[in-house]
């Protein structure tokens, strides 16, 4: 008979084991950021629906039967409430605005100078009876943003925008149709345009359309425009508008704009762009824009919202001559954050999308160190961005020695609803492979990524938010929106998960069928409700798993007016196809 | 104390097991199926089920029998939306909504005090604030023009309806025929 003695040692290794045990049982499963009862019901659904179409979709945060948001606060009414005039002690520290070190108060001050300078010069008027609308045609680069950015802020009610995204557009748009929008007044223009855009305008509007020149600085087009002068058109220069308006200052008054008044008309480049199909125009009013903004906000938590507090720094590739692109930015200047564009160094009209070299320039150039690095991320799904950021961090990610453990440890959080950049494989693994990439852009100063538009993979979606330790949301706008239509939940990082091989070898498809499944884009946004109509729109009595599907339709503060569009009981026809899971998520087709 | 004791070298395995556990965990596989239900280990889930919606539809007398609690778990009644100038047409026709009062089973199922109204047009019972049999029109004649109403009657309809609009959920018209639309 062997004699068990129970010594001190045996004492301390039970309580050892047991210490283990319930390091097991209580400590090693995360706790999920977002409650998951929360997640099973994200949208509130009417009571009663028509028949041939479904319920009436609402954020579950807003509910049904509650007034839809128009604007983060009382005093944001119109845009020129977006950048305060009186000056906070916050307001006087420089920020990045598009590559520009501005403070508050100067821009402030150009966006009151602005409108007084351009009418100015070419004699626009100054009531709303006859407005003679902006035209603008600049191609999408940080070079050209910010002065499409002051334009934003700057329309005023008597001079609105006409914003275009190419000059396939432009004769449309000099010879609008008569219930589209006025005859432009002014056209501004790139440089590298104006050769085209001369011969253009002069056949189009003789000598009524005044042309201003942006981006011109050595005045490399200075004989072109003295001919044009001289053939008795009105052109200036960009920098001329301030010595105009220094000149004009208090003998131009420009109109206060109201919230119902129209800020802005924007074209939609459509594939099939004949001479014979009407262009898609969509009006913007103020009101559109702070609900827009609203909507913007309402995808963060309020606690992580854009912050001057924070220092936060924005940075969009989504265009700002879309309706969402431009509230991204404005939404930036409003809650005091500096604001950036992604997008190529060079002014051109992209004829295709990025590859994959011109994207990871475009984010290493984000890091250039006389500029502050960005801390938000609002990604354009279109130029596969994400894709990209997640490929390349997989590589170096792979060749890691401990990249397996941190893997199935990541992987178990990412289950249990936990995405934090903390424990140890996180400063031991993680931040180092993502310091090696992009110049440092995802290390610590990032705190947030958006992806707007196409829904990515699932299996994508989760190696991205287990390479960066970030949640990803997902938007869905469109060209009739000002806000997001569809937003995910800040914190939600369900799925159903990916074999950690899928983060080892980049190269190789993780061999699941889950490989084609698309990430659902949350529920409808904060002032937004939808609708589903078409002979799947709804489920039989009795098969509520059922899959309900349509047409999607929205409504809400922040959705545009089709110019010659058809509303049909206050609902907009956003001519996608969309499929609501029980859960309350939609997954839109593209 | 010593490690030759067997009990303590019993001991050494599974905490070594426990150890290894805890810095190389299997890592997850990807979920077969979502669960349905949520429970407290559960993060990832999906309700098995759409939320139930009603579907706005006219009904005839003899179809709205039915959502009477007795015959159909669902409680109906319907009662005549007051047009805005106060007055009822002469020819009796104007909306009587239906109303999903299923939430009101202690008032109006089976066994409450104005079961009478369950799957019924409750206009003149509303209106003259009465629950006898003789405020309901059968079901199998037309709809009551209630043309003999007084003003007053016809005020106490409309405050009634606008109760309902405001307490249950507005499921359909009542009508003698349905249209074709």
């Amino acid at each position: 008979m062997i004699d068990y003695t129970v010594d001190n040692l045996t004492v301390a290794l039970l309580a050892i084991i047991t210490a283990l045990a319930i390091y097991h049982r209580f400590f090693t499963t995360a706790l999920p950021t977002v409650h998951p009862l929360l997640l099973g019901k994200q949208s509130d659904v009417s009571a009663v629906r028509k028949d041939g179409e479904s319920g009436i979709y609402r954020n579950w945060a807003t509910g049904q039967g509650t007034p839809f948001t128009v604007r983060p606060a009382n005093s944001l009414k119109t845009t020129n409430d977006l950048v305060p005039t009186t000056v906070s002690q916050a307001g006087a520290v420089p920020k990045c605005i598009l590559d520009v070190s501005l403070s508050q108060e100067a821009l402030a001050e150009l966006i009151r100078r602005f409108p007084i300078g351009l009418t100015s010069l070419f004699n626009l008027p100054t009531s709303n009876v006859s407005p003679r609308p902006i035209l603008v045609l600049l191609p999408p680069s940080p070079v050209t943003a910010l002065p499409l950015l002051i334009l934003q802020l700057a329309a005023t009610p008597s001079s609105p925008l006409v914003i275009l995204p190419s000059p396939k557009l432009l004769t449309k748009a000099l010879t609008p149709a008569a219930d589209s929008h006025p005859v432009p007044g002014v056209l501004i223009v790139h440089q590298s345009l104006l050769e085209d855009v001369l011969e253009q305008a002069v056949e189009d509007c003789g000598d009524s359309l005044g042309i201003m020149v942006v981006g011109d600085n050595d005045k490399s087009q200075g004989p072109l425009v003295e001919r044009a002068i001289g053939k008795g058109m009105k052109v200036h220069w960009w920098e001329d508008v301030w010595e105009a308006a220094e000149i004009s200052l208090n003998k131009i008054t420009v109109p206060t704009a109201h919230f119902n008044d129209v800020h802005s008309y924007f074209y939609k480049l459509q594939e099939d762009d004949e001479d014979e199909v009407p262009p898609e125009i969509a009006k913007v009013t103020h009101l559109n824009i702070t609900a827009g903004v609203a909507g913007v906000l309402s995808i963060f938590p309020p606690d992580k919202r854009p912050s001057a507090a924070l220092r936060d720094v924005v940075a969009s590739s989504v265009r700002l001559d879309t309706p969402f692109g431009m509230t991204i930015a404005l939404a930036s200047i409003w809650c005091g954050a500096s604001f950036r564009f992604i997008g190529p160094p060079v002014p051109i009209w992209p004829e295709s999308k990025p590859t994959e070299s011109e994207i990871q320039d475009q984010l290493r150039r984000l890091m250039d160190t006389d500029q502050p690095a960005p801390t938000l991320l609002f990604l354009s799904s279109n130029h596969a961005e994400l894709e990209v950021v997640t490929r390349r961090l997989k590589y170096a990610f792979s060749s890691h020695p401990l990249a397996s453990v941190a893997a199935a440890h990541k992987l178990h959080a990412i289950r249990a609803g936990d995405v934090s950049k903390s424990g140890v494989a996180e400063s031991l693994v993680w931040k180092p492979v993502r310091g090696k990439l992009f110049h440092g852009l995802f290390l610590d100063t990032m705190r947030g990524i958006v992806i707007v538009g196409d829904l990515p993979l699932m299996s994508t979606m989760v190696a991205a938010q287990s390479l960066l330790s970030l949640p990803i949301s997902r938007v869905y706008a469109t060209h009739l929106s000002t806000g997001p239509i569809f937003a995910s939940h800040f914190y939600d990082v369900q799925s159903n998960g990916v074999h950690h091989t899928a983060l080892l070898k980049p190269d190789k498809p993780s061999g699941v069928s889950e490989d084609k499944e698309k990430c659902h884009t949350g529920p409808p946004a904060a002032n937004i409700e939808v609708l589903l109509k078409g002979p799947n729109s709804y489920v039989v009595e009795g098969d509520e798993g059922g899959k309900i599907r349509g047409s999607l339709w929205v409504r809400g503060p922040t959705i545009l007016e089709r110019v010659g569009g058809r509303i049909v009981e206050g609902w907009t026809n956003v001519e996608a196809q969309a499929e609501v899971q029980t859960n309350g998520t939609f997954l839109v087709d593209h | 104390m010593s490690l030759t004791n067997p009990l303590n070298m019993a001991l050494i395995p599974p905490i070594l097991y426990l150890i290894y556990k805890a810095i190389f965990p299997t890592p997850p596989s990807p979920l077969k199926s979502v669960p349905t239900e949520y429970s407290p280990d559960t993060y990832n889930w999906m309700p098995a089920k759409h939320p139930h919606v009603l579907c706005y539809k006219q009904f005839t007398p003899v179809e709205l029998a039915q959502y009477d609690g007795i015959n159909d778990p669902r409680i109906c009644l319907a009662i005549m939306r007051v047009p805005r100038d106060g007055k009822i047409p002469e020819s009796g026709k104007a909306e009587r909504t239906i109303f999903d009062v299923s939430s009101g089973r202690n008032f109006y199922g089976p066994d409450g005090m104005y079961g009478n109204f369950a799957g019924r047009d409750a206009s003149r019972g509303m209106a003259k604030q009465s629950f006898d049999d003789d405020m309901l029109t059968p079901v199998d004649q037309s709809l009551d023009t209630l043309a003999d109403l007084t003003q007053a009657e016809i005020d106490n309809m409309r405050g009634w309806h606008e109760h309902f609009e405001r307490k249950y959920t507005v499921c359909g018209e009542l009508v003698d025929q349905k249209s074709s639309v």
